[in-house]
């Protein structure tokens, strides 16, 4: 009796601790999410329409993708990396890398370096690109909660003032 | 051929590198619009920090100068002064400089490694936490990026706008983390002759 009460106690601790530690942040991103944005200020990345998310595999290995109305906003895929939380572009081993192929992005070469990181119950994924002169940098952090996401995007560019929209996406079927 | 005349030619190509090495780079003809920001910029500037909301005087020098043939080397001093004085305990100087050179196909230019000939040359690895630096140079004056991945995948992004003003340069230095202004710094500097 003594021992089945332990038991219990032991079961409920673990409950507690359980509903308090929070849903993984890319298992629960995992999915098709849709939604709208409404009218946005000048200069903003994204045109007032219909803006969808997806999200693709699991903790080692993801992609992440968002368009908006006028196509593309960010797209990327991220692999598990030594630094706990933190996710990186999934690069080559052995001959591809001996050849320079496929290899850590170094955005100053003009490669695009994408990387991500898991932040409590949040997935923030970001992308640096240098194009022609000028850099951009891209923020996007999700916010899963149930059968909803937040979504907050920032964009900054060399010569403009850091653009940003927040959107709400509920889980889409298609 | 004999042995002896092949380690002759040896001994003049090995001279010839040698000589090569212990050559200074050449430094003329930097790409147009450059050459205006060469020179030295003396100046003030003031510090603030946005979740403090603390500020802090500081004086400025900042050295543009050629960097190989087409590149640039940035050589600035800060020094942070106490109650508005240079001259009282307290007082702080901290002198950093980047040589740049440009990227291949693109308008930018990127930082030039420190030539260290007994270190083994490794590629700069961003997500290994090493920074990337690149410049700018439009109409409006010089703009130096340096971005790194901190720790914990968060990103910190400093940049540094010296715009052409007149006799000198308006200074505009940033400091973003994960997006949010951490620190700034506004100032002025004139060209000396």
């Amino acid at each position: 009796m003594r021992d089945a009460r332990r038991l219990l106690g032991f079961f409920l601790l673990l409950g507690v601790f359980w509903s308090s530690a929070g849903a993984e942040p890319i298992a629960s991103s995992r999915g098709r999410w849709a939604g709208t944005v409404g009218e946005q200020p000048a200069g903003s990345p994204v045109r007032p329409g219909a803006l969808q998310l997806r999200v693709d595999g699991g903790p080692e290995r993801f992609t992440v993708s968002l368009a908006g109305a006028a196509g593309e906003l960010f797209g990327g895929e991220f692999r598990a990396g030594e630094r706990k939380d933190v996710f990186g572009a999934p690069t080559s081993k052995g001959m591809m890398a001996r050849l320079g192929l496929g290899t850590e992005a170094g955005p100053a070469e003009g490669k695009p370096l994408a990387w991500a990181r898991r932040a409590g119950e949040e997935l923030v994924v970001y992308r640096l690109e240098l194009r022609n002169g000028a850099h951009r940098l891209d923020r996007l952090a999700l916010a899963p909660a149930g059968e909803r996401i937040g979504v907050t995007f920032e964009r900054r560019e060399h010569d403009r003032a850091p653009a940003r929209f927040t959107a709400t996406l509920e889980r889409s079927a298609r | 051929m004999s042995w002896r005349r092949v380690a002759e030619m040896m001994a003049i190509a090995t001279a010839f590198a040698a000589a090569a090495f212990a050559m200074p780079a050449r430094a003329a003809d930097p790409v147009p619009g450059l050459k205006e920001m060469m020179g030295v910029y003396l100046g003030r500037a003031t510090a603030k920090e946005h979740d403090t909301g603390a500020t802090e005087e500081r004086d400025i020098d900042v050295e543009v100068m050629p960097f190989e043939r087409n590149g640039f080397r940035i050589r600035w001093v800060n020094v942070t002064l106490v109650d508005g004085k240079r001259n009282v305990p307290g007082v702080k100087r901290r002198v950093s400089e980047l040589a740049f050179r440009p990227a291949k196909g693109a308008r930018h230019f990127v930082e030039a490694p420190a030539v260290n000939l007994f270190a083994e040359r490794e590629e700069a690895a961003p997500m290994g936490g090493d920074p990337v630096r690149w410049a700018v140079l439009d109409a409006a004056g010089l703009h130096v990026y340096s971005f790194v991945i901190l720790d914990d995948g968060r990103y910190e992004l400093q940049t540094y706008a010296r715009k052409r003003a007149g006799t000198g340069m308006e200074l505009r230095y940033e400091r973003i983390v994960d997006g949010k202004l951490a620190r700034s710094i506004e100032g002025r500097a004139v060209r000396i002759e």
